[in-house]
């Protein structure tokens, strides 16, 4: 191989490019601290010298925290980043409202899981943006400016998608099996929602934007597919261990977790009462019930030593609690689907044995093997009736 | 009076900065996901070679190549970064490989993505301080001298570098 094409093949590496939205928020970012500024920081010993310091005690356990983003929390505009909180793409504290977002990232980057929760907000934040821009302009004609700043907010959507699936790859990466399957599933669940909103806004606007919109609903349907095929594998892992220590351990484990995750949903209820009908409570409520009743069932087997059947049904109350308090907090009103939702995937047989008397253990795996089966967009009847719920929650 | 003419003076330090920003960032940002081999990281430090520099050119302080002083701002962050906090292997981030457009069958395509991912593999099991040269020197396209300023290194230690980075490099890719 000679010098030349070495050379050649090194060149070719000028067409790494970072994310789209990224080199846009920067630059808003850095105007937005600039104007903030006064016309000049104290020159010789300044400012800058004093943030540093007070800033490094300040945040002395967090890791590497752009300094940018520390400036715009602590430098003021505290009243501005409140006003931002409702602004739309186009408008002028727009940039605001998303610089306030990093600060919000960039504290909680020391806990990766809360982090990515707040990922998910973000995403949930820009499909409701997106709908409220669209459903406000109406069928007039979107003004360039707005019609660029959708555009950055999809390719926002799509970049917080894209963090949380790299995030639970390197938890998983670094063995944190627990955490992964948990961001999984709300990746899962949260994707399911986006698509199904996000298709009930498309062809609602200009070309481009539609396109984007498209995109954005493959997005989340890859996100959905792919977080469900990553749960499975890491619980098959999990699941295949047969030495006795190491299943109790497991079965444990996953009661601990059911747990937290059964508090969590019911906290989370607690919280939105206000917020939801009552049809829906009702039905979170029964959910919450389902998951405890399958919780009583792993202890009570724990108790009675089959670990395998504890942790299959640790499992499944996990999953019913996590899904249900996901849905709680971020789906919007009147988008929850009816039960089909709510199945667990099964595989072809159902049915779980008991230990057998040799000690071997053949439980089944109760999860149905993703093979395109995953779901399609609504009908346009379902469509429609999205639609007319979503306007009543703009109400 | 005094107030009016700082505010102009801001505004005209602001223009040049955005231009520069403009001009650069993409490149910058390129040169740091090739050191790192992680976005968000690389993400992060390009914020704050930009803000850094900005405080640098607030503070009154002048600079001479706008581009040579990102650099190496760039670097510096890098190196402390580093410092801090030892190597951890990273799997490729596959998606951000762009396909250059004039790249015009699907065949030709494959065969520019395949090139590209082959030789960042190698690229990253070479020493850290070689990587670096060719980085510097034929995707950020650097002259020596700059490459020399950036670094701190003498010019010959550069040309000595790149030298032996091009072998590494070219044995790496022919196993």
């Amino acid at each position: 191989m000679k010098n030349k094409e070495i050379k050649k093949y090194l060149k070719s590496l000028k067409n790494v490019a970072p994310d789209k939205d990224f080199l846009s928020r920067t630059r808003d970012n850095l105007s937005l601290k600039i104007k903030q500024s006064p016309a000049f920081v104290i020159k010789g010993v300044g400012l800058r010298h004093y943030n540093q310091r007070s800033l490094k005690l300040i945040f002395a356990n967090t890791k590497m925290i752009p300094l940018f983003l520390i400036f715009a929390l602590v430098a003021g505009g505290g009243g501005t980043a409140y006003a931002s909180q409702d602004s739309l793409p186009g408008e002028t504290l727009y940039a605001v409202k998303l610089a306030t977002e990093d600060v919000r990232l960039a504290i909680a980057s020391v806990n990766s899981e809360k982090q990515a929760g707040i990922r998910i907000e973000l995403a949930q934040k820009r499909v409701e943006e997106i709908q409220k821009v669209l459903a406000e302009s109406g069928q007039k004609e979107l003004a360039a400016k707005q019609e660029e700043a959708l555009s950055r907010a999809l390719d926002n959507f799509n970049s917080q998608l894209d963090k949380i699936s790299a995030k639970a790859a390197e938890m998983k990466l670094k063995e944190e099996f627990q955490k992964a399957v948990k961001l999984n599933v709300d990746l899962a669940v949260a994707s399911d929602i986006f698509k199904d909103v996000l298709a009930g806004i498309e062809g609602k606007s200009a070309e481009k934007i539609n396109k984007k919109i498209e995109k954005s609903i493959e997005r989340a349907l890859k996100a959905k597919e792919d977080s469900e095929n990553e749960e499975e594998e890491i619980n098959d892992e999990e699941y295949k261990v047969v030495d006795i220590e190491g299943l109790k351990k497991n079965a444990q484990r996953w009661i601990d977790l059911a747990v937290e995750e059964i508090k969590a949903a019911e906290t989370a209820v607690s919280k939105n009462i206000a917020r939801l009908e009552e049809s829906k409570l009702n039905e979170f409520s029964k959910k919450i019930e389902e998951a405890k009743k399958d919780l009583n069932e792993a202890i009570a087997f724990f108790g009675g030593g089959n670990f395998r059947e504890a942790f299959n049904k640790a499992m499944d109350a996990r999953k019913t609690a996590a899904k249900t308090e996901l849905r709680v907090r971020i789906a919007p009103k009147g988008i929850i689907k009816k039960d089909e939702d709510w199945k667990i995937k099964t595989g072809d047989d159902n049915s779980a044995t008991s230990t057998s008397a040799t000690g071997t253990t053949e439980i089944k795996n109760k999860k149905e093997k993703s093979n395109g089966k995953s779901k399609k967009i609504e009908t346009e009847n379902e469509n429609s009736e999205e639609n007319e719920n979503n306007s009543e929650s703009e109400d | 009076m005094k107030e009016q003419d700082e505010q102009s003076e801001k505004m005209s330090l602001e223009r040049d900065f955005f231009s520069a920003y403009d001009q650069y960032a993409k490149s910058i940002y390129r040169h740091v996901y090739l050191r790192v081999n992680n976005r968000h990281l690389a993400e992060d430090l390009v914020s704050e070679t930009f803000l850094k520099s900005w405080n640098y050119l607030v503070e009154g302080k002048k600079i001479g190549k706008m581009k040579s002083f990102l650099y190496r701002v760039a670097n510096n962050l890098i190196v402390d970064y580093y410092r801090q906090k030892p190597r951890e292997a990273l799997p490729m981030e596959e998606e951000i490989l762009e396909i250059p457009e004039k790249s015009a069958s699907l065949g030709e395509k494959l065969d520019e993505k395949i090139s590209m991912e082959s030789v960042m593999k190698n690229l990253n099991l070479l020493p850290e301080n070689l990587r670096d040269m060719l980085v510097y020197k034929y995707v950020d396209e650097l002259s020596v001298p700059e490459i020399s300023r950036i670094t701190g290194k003498s010019a010959v230690n550069v040309y000595v570098s790149i030298h032996r980075a091009l072998k590494a490099l070219k044995n790496l890719m022919l196993k």
